[in-house]
């Protein structure tokens, strides 16, 4: 082949240019530190890369959420730690009053100390943190817990507040107040404040015989259902799965009798109207002398009820009749409500599911009742207060599982788009040599001619 | 057979050789010519007369100067500079294309940081510096999506440019290549060639070649006749141009062809292939498909947000209104992503709850908005959001990794044939030189021809003295 002067030249600046290149590109690796510098460089590894950089912010979100998360877990964790102080304070300041030798003026001194204890646990419950309630449900930003005509009512919701933890896991920061101090939807649950007002009552010596108190949620959205068909008398013994069938929501509430026992009660309620009730009352049968094991016993007559729009009930439109446990299986006395202890309120608060809220049982046969119920709420605190610490427990264990999870993302991507430097060190240097070398033989190769050995 | 022959012979000579210097010299001065073709000059011994029962060499004949061309790889140059034409114009496009989206941060980093306000609200719904940032970071989010928009857009200007200025090149070269076809058939019309309007023609059509990819024949009269997709770009002394004055709906430059008779129109999508067709179709397909796609994810993400935002309530127990300003149509939707007026003005209207009895402490929808993270998208294929638009930039990543390899196995096909037509039609000087010093002593030993003659002449006049 005849090669030309301009054939070597076009040569020579064509790998000179191929060289340079290969030098910029090598060089703009080293300085970058990056693989990828441009789409193109390569286009599934840029997808990759932008997908883990995604799965990192995600998860440093999802870490930041539990850290936001647990002062209101370990703040809970405190108020429900001061709560149960205050039920078991409570309790010593009872059985030291238990006996018959104590005085009147002492039973009013520890009734004055439990009054303060009510208030004390009234805060707890009222605690707030970042300008929020932690006990409110998603009506956090007013007090959940205020003084009512009847007591203390809540007035939050059953929101539960979540974050998420994960992509699929969500980390729920509260707890709700109605659950935690009313026992509302726990099954044998206790009031908080209602025991210990009972507890006062009693100590001070002005409570009624034997009472029960019930607040029924006239929600709208609640229909009625077909009503009670099983026959209506005293002493009927039915399964408990057709009853509560036939009920459109129910409550239990624990009576306890002079041997300090407790018995459940169960009372279903059935809407007839918008603001209209039957309600029945049923004991455990085997409970009862004589009682089918697995049955429900009926121990009052079938009572209606009636509310006024504005939720106040309707004494006028209501049969309120007696309830009576008799024939008691530990052969403790009969236990027996008066109808007009049997007080019953309407609420329009929005407590969805639970259509009866709140419920305060009092029953004075002696202070070892009350002794038992503040058992329960003590319980029902404490295993409230295992639930905020599991969570914490869980929020950790993903908070640590999220930063190994994004040390591994972050790995996995600095292997897809970050240089490996000294890979790249070398190659530039073996760039950088190849372009000095066609450098150097361009010169060479393009001074001599002819022109050079020609004498003239 | 006279004295007077042989100096006729060394006459003869004599201005051969002065012309093959002179060739050389030319040869030599044109070593680094673009497009130049080395000429030769063709000697040859004159036709000998027959005298005295011999045949006697008349000296030397030029038969005329010739153009050393391989005209298999002068033609294979044509058609090959209309692909790199193409494939270069291309990838210098799909670079700028691909430059405009950054491989870290970007609109990814935006949308990331949007949703990542989201979720630290639904940690305080009703914390206002979260709902603030939620507010800033949409926006941010919007800003980046429109700045891309405008980036694509002046890009595709750039491009439009381009286009304008490639037409207005032709326009140049057109008319000189149908002077020369005119000049040529005129000089070769003798039977002569006309080498340097050759060379000339050559290298422009290699230029129109490269901006159109176009095709080029030669009749008998040495004329060409160049023609791309059925238009005739140069026939004889004939030629069309382009005008750039109209405007389609997107408001780029209609490419139009004004044919040798002056008839006019849009030939836009006719010139496919040259560095024309790959404007034409970087502008309207390659970043317009990029265009629309930004666009078709600005709308989904827009729809996407307010569709969850109007099922909550703000905080103050209204019915949510729209978090982003409504977008209509796609077309154009990336430059309009911003958060409604009346969120912006009052960022209490973000709609974190999901009931309105559930306030301030409801999360809920908050939460569902932080969700469209990982939904699916039917606007977007059932894509998420963030796939969605990594999949735009992917396409983009491809094209341009499979243009540049195309343009650069192209360039690499052109050198080798551009080398090949070189070792025919290359100056090489060493040759070159070689050959002035062959001829010079040719001249020099023709010029002692003259003087031998001239002694011969003074002996025979002396001889009569």
């Amino acid at each position: 082949m005849r090669v030309t002067q301009q054939t070597i030249s076009t040569q020579v600046l064509e790998g000179l240019q191929r060289a340079y290149q290969q030098v910029a590109r090598s060089q703009e690796i080293v300085t970058t530190g990056r693989r990828i510098n441009h789409l193109s460089d390569d286009p599934l590894g840029t997808a990759r890369a932008f997908n883990l950089r995604a799965f990192e912010d995600a998860v440093s979100q999802y870490k930041r959420n539990i850290d936001n998360a647990n002062p209101f877990l370990a703040e809970s964790d405190a108020a429900l730690g001061d709560v149960v102080s205050g039920i078991t304070r409570a309790k010593e300041l009872a059985l030291s009053v238990a006996n018959d030798t104590n005085t009147q003026t002492e039973r009013s001194a520890a009734a004055d100390e439990i009054h303060e204890i009510l208030q004390t646990l009234l805060g707890e419950a009222n605690t707030q943190l970042d300008n929020r309630y932690l006990f409110g449900g998603f009506l956090n930003g007013a007090a959940p817990f205020v003084q009512g005509p009847n007591g203390i009512d809540y007035v939050g919701d059953n929101g539960e507040v979540k974050v998420q933890s994960s992509a699929t896991n969500t980390l729920t920061a509260n707890l709700i107040g109605s659950q935690v101090f009313q026992g509302a939807g726990v099954t044998g649950g206790q009031g908080v404040f209602d025991t210990l007002q009972d507890l006062e009552a009693v100590l001070r010596g002005t409570a009624p015989a034997n009472a029960l108190s019930f607040k029924v949620n006239l929600d709208e959205n609640l229909t009625a259902g077909a009503g009670f068909a099983e026959p209506d008398a005293v002493g009927t013994e039915a399964a408990p799965a057709t009853l509560s069938a036939e009920a459109d929501f129910s409550t239990v509430v624990t009576v306890f009798d002079g041997q300090g026992q407790a018995h459940d009660l169960h009372v279903l309620f059935a809407k007839t109207g918008a603001a209209t009730f039957n309600y029945r009352v049923f004991a455990e049968s085997d409970d009862i002398v004589g009682g089918t094991p697995g049955k429900w016993y009926q121990v009052g007559a079938q009572g209606t009820l009636a509310f006024n729009p504005d939720g106040s009930f309707n004494a006028g439109g209501s049969a309120v009749s007696d309830i009576t446990l008799a024939g008691l299986a530990d052969g403790a006395a009969d236990i027996t409500i008066a109808g007009a202890n049997i007080a019953f309120t309407g609420s329009t608060q929005k407590a969805q599911p639970s259509a009866v809220i709140a419920q305060t049982q009092t029953n004075t046969t002696g202070l070892q009742t009350q002794l038992g119920r503040l058992d329960a709420a003590l319980n029902q605190v404490s295993s409230f207060r295992a639930v905020v610490g599991a969570r914490q427990n869980s929020a950790q264990v993903s908070s640590d599982a999220l930063t190994v999870l994004k040390d591994r993302a972050t790995g996995l991507r600095s292997q897809i788009e970050d240089a490996d430097v000294i890979a790249a060190y070398s190659d530039f240097a073996r760039f950088q040599n190849a372009f000095q070398a066609a450098l150097q033989s361009a010169a060479q190769v393009i001074q001599p001619t002819l022109l050079d050995f020609l004498t003239t | 057979m006279s004295i007077l022959s042989t100096l006729s012979i060394a006459a003869q000579a004599l201005k051969a050789q002065q012309l093959a210097i002179q060739t050389t010299g030319h040869n030599l001065a044109n070593s680094a010519t673009p497009g130049y073709s080395r000429q030769r000059v063709d000697l040859v011994s004159a036709i000998p007369t027959f005298e005295g029962g011999v045949f006697v060499g008349q000296g030397v004949d030029v038969q005329g100067i010739t153009r050393v061309v391989d005209r298999f790889a002068e033609a294979e140059l044509l058609s090959q500079n209309g692909d790199v034409g193409y494939s270069e114009a291309e990838s210098q496009a799909l670079n700028s294309l691909q430059e405009v989206f950054p491989v870290t941060g970007g609109i990814n980093g935006a949308l990331s940081d949007f949703f990542t306000a989201l979720s630290d609200l639904t940690n305080n719904p009703a914390g206002m510096t979260e709902r603030i940032a939620v507010v800033a970071k949409a926006n941010a989010l919007g800003d980046s999506i429109a700045l891309t928009r405008q980036n694509l857009t002046s890009l595709q200007q750039n491009i439009d440019q381009d286009l304008q200025n490639s037409l207005a090149r032709l326009n140049v070269v057109l008319p000189q290549i149908a002077e020369l076809n005119k000049q040529i058939a005129l000089g070769e019309a003798s039977g002569d060639s006309a080498n340097d309007f050759r060379d000339k023609r050559q290298t422009l059509l290699q230029e129109v070649t490269k901006l159109t990819g176009a095709t080029a024949r030669e009749d008998e009269t040495g004329q060409v006749t160049v023609a791309v997709d059925g238009l005739l770009l140069v026939g004889g002394d004939r030629f069309a141009s382009f005008q750039s004055n109209n405007f389609n709906a997107a408001g780029f430059h209609e490419v139009t062809y004004v044919s040798p008779d002056g008839n006019a129109f849009d030939a836009t999508t006719l010139i496919t292939e040259g560095k024309i067709g790959a404007t034409v179709n970087a502008r309207d397909h390659q970043a317009q498909d990029v265009v629309d796609g930004l666009d078709q994810f600005a709308k989904a993400l827009v729809d996407t947000v307010n569709s969850q935002h109007a099922l909550g309530f703000d905080l103050n127990g209204a019915a949510a209104g729209d978090f982003f300003t409504p977008i209509a149509t796609s077309a154009g939707a990336a430059a309009n992503v911003k958060v409604a007026d009346p969120v912006a003005a009052d960022p209490r209207l973000i709609a974190a709850a999901a009931s309105v009895d559930a306030l301030p402490g409801d999360n809920r929808n908050a939460l569902a908005m932080v969700g469209l993270r990982s939904a699916n998208v039917a606007a977007l294929g059932g894509q998420t959001l963030e796939n969605g638009f990594l999949s735009l930039i992917g396409t983009v990543g491809s094209q341009v990794e499979s243009a540049q390899a195309r343009f650069d196995f192209q360039q690499d096909l052109l050198s080798q044939t551009q080398a090949r037509r070189e070792s025919t039609s290359g100056v090489n000087v060493d040759e070159e030189m070689i050959k002035l010093i062959q001829f010079q002593r040719a001249f020099e030993a023709s010029s002692l021809l003259v003087r031998t003659g001239d002694s011969m002449y003074q002996s025979l006049l002396e001889m009569v003295k």
